[in-house]
């Protein structure tokens, strides 16, 4: 079994990989996932996916998915160097600039950030 | 229209009084004197501006009684109603440099008038870069001219109102704040120039630079924790309630030392935070949640650590110069070493 | 490796009954693009329409600039591996229909992007304002998924630029330009004194509408790698990538990528052009990492003493850069980097997510974050209604005046990091 697992609150990546894989779906916002995954990092989890993947900006988009090592060690400097420039990336963007987004366009964010995770699926497994 | 009302700042040796001798000269206004380099920003304004009044000031007077000083040069300039504050320029006289830096921003913050000073981008004062519009000058008074040539424009565009451009074409000292303008070449073009310089050994400026990185390498763990006296330290702001040193809300000027013997406990009526940087609600209900004396206590008793040190050191770190932080930490450090201090506890928020 | 660029300067573009390059004039005969871009069984109809400089006219939602250009002479065609065949590519004889270009345009996701406004103020911010444009609306059949709608469009724009480029191949070009890079041996027998340089192009590769091909290969699927810079003259990278306006590349950037043509300027002169390095900007990190450590050791392995590394896309490829800028100055060349900066509305948040002090030799092409008000355009191609949803606007950017308030980042090229405009930030 592949030794990782994924935060997400899309729940078009949580349809299609919950039966390969662990995820773990949380209907929050954006930034909350990033919040999450900075707490696993604090707990020893590594993170394996960027935070910032995809162009899209984060005030932008409502989705985000993140991968992390099941497995946990002694904190990784590194993932958590990553996650707080990201959290502070986040932070400037400011608020949701689309905060009554019509679903055909939350339907097309889903499917970006599902791109992004089946190209973080395809290392992952390897 | 009426000329633009400018009173300019200048140490003593600028004033011709003297060297390092008389860097004791108290604050001194000289009202309707052009003194000194004020001669050269006289011709450069011609009909648009005109100095009424010049102040001159010791450096090491300033250094030395920097309170005492701003509050007496600033009675001076209100005096004056001016419509700008002009001081220096500094070269890389590091005293001057502090004092022009420190009073331009004194200036701005409490009278709200523009302000201007010039100085060499690695004069000590630059670090007022952030605050205060500096104008980068060559390292020495050779550079007057030049200097002159930069600033009177932008004391003049300052003193209008009008919009400041980029540090690049203005000529301040970058301060932080990105501003876009249009290069006379590409990018890429660029990108090859400045390759070929560092190829060559030659200086070469880099148009963002990094963040400041102060990264300290961790001491060795300590080895006997059972026996080890443990202090804390925080930026959080916990002083005793009433905050009997004033330490400011943010951008704070000093620290504060305060004695826990025998405190087991901080509560809701023996300490609060004077941070203003986050929601004080919940250090105010209990201040241990950012400064853990209850649990080190516990430890103490638990015979994890040797002791929690009798003195507590607090400061805010809402905004606060790195320099500030800094010169705080050189002198409690010794401070703790002295007290036979094993390790710190810094607890931020 | 030798490649003549003959260019064809173009000065106006006008629609006719019969397609050709004459006196400077691209006549495009309508039937001929539609015909031809129809041949895709997933495009229900497609609009031309053409948008020159100095026209009221605002283009959106753009999803990539192409310039037109045919082989004359020497192996393989342009756009290799994707519209012609997978001969390598970057020598011979090429004509360029400089001064005119390809611009796509459709609404693939509901979320769009891409503004080209060919007058006012927007138009000093976009190179494409200083093109003659043929503009190719397309519109796909009736629940085409996003995947097939993206390429479908990328493989229109293609075609029409590769038809529009064989108008020239008979024409004998305004001017030439030669460009030719040789051999690690032969090279430092040629120039023994002269630093050896080689450009590290990173290429967005993530996902759907965020990805490159080289040769028709995806690159994220690729490990970093070394191209002849006159390979990419001929179409050898081609962009996918619809995502982050200001600082992608479309196909057009790469076809003229300003890094090369520069370090090709002081080639044999004040330096030794080596060649290009490409690699990737995956979102896996393990990926970033490989990627960043092969284009390191591709640096050492080529002898290199300095190279230029251009990123593409905002956020994460902060930290491929930052990788590779510092992996490649471990090994003991040194470097420039270029990028953008994303510093906030007021220019004083941290401009990068990712930064290293070895990163001391920075080019940026400005802060994507500057608000910018377009005033109306008398015409609009393509989607107005999206400029509500476009990227760095924001719910009521669209003004009740048809002026749009939003950031830099919505302007096609605006800050791109290929140094390709004069724009930058202090």
């Amino acid at each position: 079994m592949a030794d990782f697992f994924i935060i997400t609150n899309n729940e078009m990546v949580r349809d299609k990989y919950a039966s390969q894989v662990t995820v773990e779906f949380h209907p929050v916002k954006y930034t909350e996932i990033m919040r999450m995954a900075r707490d696993y990092i604090h707990a020893g989890h590594k993170l394996l996916t960027h935070p910032l993947a995809g162009s899209i900006k984060p005030n932008e988009t409502p989705y985000k998915t993140i991968f992390l090592t099941k497995s946990k060690k002694t904190m990784d400097s590194e993932s958590l160097r990553i996650i707080e420039e990201c959290i502070i990336a986040c932070k400037k963007f400011g608020k949701e600039r689309f905060p009554n987004m019509p679903e055909n366009m939350r339907q097309d964010f889903r499917t970006i950030d599902c791109s992004l995770c089946d190209n973080a699926m395809a290392s992952a497994m390897q | 229209m009426s000329k633009i009302r400018v009173v300019h700042y200048i140490n003593q040796f600028f004033a011709n009084i003297g060297g390092e001798e008389m860097a004791d000269y108290k604050p001194e206004l000289r009202v309707g004197e052009v003194v000194g380099p004020g001669m050269a920003f006289k011709a450069a304004f011609g009909d648009e501006a005109e100095i009424v009044a010049t102040i001159v000031c010791g450096d090491s007077y300033f250094g030395e009684n920097t309170k005492e000083a701003t509050a007496t040069i600033m009675e001076m300039i209100k005096g004056q109603k001016p419509d700008l504050f002009l001081a220096g320029p500094a070269f890389n006289a590091g005293r001057y440099g502090f004092a022009c830096g420190n009073i331009t921003k004194a200036v701005k913050d409490e009278l709200g008038i523009p302000v201007l000073t010039g100085m060499y981008k690695e004069n000590p004062g630059a670090d007022y870069a952030k605050d205060v519009y500096i104008v980068s000058t060559k390292n020495s008074a050779a550079g007057m001219r030049d200097a002159v040539k930069k600033m009177a424009p932008l004391a003049l565009k300052l003193a209008k109102g009008e919009e400041i451009l980029s540090s690049a074409e203005e000529g301040y000292l970058p301060n932080g704040i990105r501003k876009n303008f249009f290069e006379k070449e590409r990018g890429s073009k660029r990108a090859v120039d400045m390759l070929l310089k560092k190829l060559a050994g030659k200086e070469f400026v880099t148009e963002f630079p990094m963040p400041n990185f102060d990264r300290v390498d961790p001491n060795p763990a300590v080895k006997d924790m059972a026996h080890a006296t443990i202090a804390l330290v925080t930026s959080g702001g916990i002083v005793p309630k009433g905050n009997p040193d004033h330490i400011e809300s943010s951008s704070a000027s000093h620290y504060g030392k305060y004695d826990i013997e025998g405190v087991m406990d901080l509560t809701a009526d023996t300490y609060e935070t004077a941070h203003g940087g986050y929601d004080p609600v919940y250090a105010n209900e209990d201040a241990d949640r950012v400064l853990p004396v209850d649990v080190l206590r516990d430890l103490e008793k638990e015979g994890r650590i040797g002791k929690l040190h009798r003195y507590f050191y607090s400061t805010v770190g809402n905004g606060t110069a790195v320099a500030s932080a800094k010169a705080f930490a050189e002198e409690f450090s010794k401070e703790l070493k002295n007290d036979g201090v094993d390790a710190v506890i810094l607890t931020s928020t | 490796m030798k490649l003549e660029l003959g260019y064809v300067n173009i000065h106006d573009i006008q629609f006719a009954d019969q397609s050709k390059v004459e006196a400077g004039v691209l006549y495009v005969c309508k039937e001929d693009i539609k015909n031809l871009v129809l041949e895709d069984e997933n495009i229900k109809s497609v609009e031309l329409e053409i948008a020159k400089p100095g026209d009221s006219i605002r283009i959106m939602p753009v999803k990539d600039v192409i310039e037109p250009r045919c082989k004359v002479e020497g192996p393989g065609d342009i756009f290799p591996g994707v519209i012609s065949k997978v001969d390598t590519v970057g020598s011979g004889k090429t004509n360029v229909l400089r001064g005119s270009a390809v611009v796509t345009t459709g609404k693939i996701v509901a979320f769009q992007e891409g503004i080209i406004d060919m007058s006012g103020e927007g138009a000093k911010y976009t190179p494409f304002s200083q093109t003659n444009n043929l503009v190719v609306v397309i519109e796909p059949v009736d629940g085409l998924h996003q995947h097939e709608h993206e390429k479908a469009v990328r493989f229109a724009g293609l075609k029409t630029a590769k038809f529009l480029g064989d108008l020239a191949k008979n024409v004998t070009p305004d001017e030439t330009e030669v460009f030719e890079t040789y051999g690690v041996k032969e090279g430092m027998e040629k120039m023994p004194n002269l630093p050896r340089v080689a450009y590290v192009q990173m290429l967005q590769s993530q996902g759907l509408m965020h990805d490159t091909y080289v040769y028709g290969v995806d690159a994220k699927r690729t490990l970093s790698t070394i191209m002849n810079p006159t390979e990419g003259m001929d179409g050898a990278i081609l962009s996918g990538n619809c995502v982050s306006a200001c600082d992608k590349n479309t196909t057009y950037h790469h076809l003229n990528n300003p890094v090369v043509k520069d370090l090709f300027a002081q080639h044999g002169k004040t330096l030794n052009f080596v060649g290009m390095i490409l690699t990737n900007e995956n979102v896996y990190l393990a990926d970033k990492q490989r990627s960043s450590d092969w284009t390191a050791k591709l640096c050492r392995w080529l002898d290199l003493d300095g190279a230029v590394v251009s990123q593409e896309g905002f956020g994460n490829p902060d930290t491929d850069l930052i990788m590779n800028c510092k992996k490649i100055e471990e090994q003991g060349v040194k470097t420039v980097i270029i990028t953008d900066e994303y510093a906030g509305q007021d220019g004083k948040s941290q401009s990068l997510a990712d930064a290293d002090p070895k990163a001391d030799a920075v080019v940026t092409g400005g802060n994507a974050n500057m608000v910018i008000h377009l005033p109306k355009m008398d015409k609009v191609i393509g989607y107005p209604e999206v400029a509500n949803i476009i990227a760095g606007g924001h719910e009521g950017s669209l003004n009740a005046d048809g002026s749009i308030d939003a950031e830099l980042q919505v302007i096609t090229g605006a800050t791109n990091e290929l140094g390709f405009n004069k724009l930058s930030a202090r």
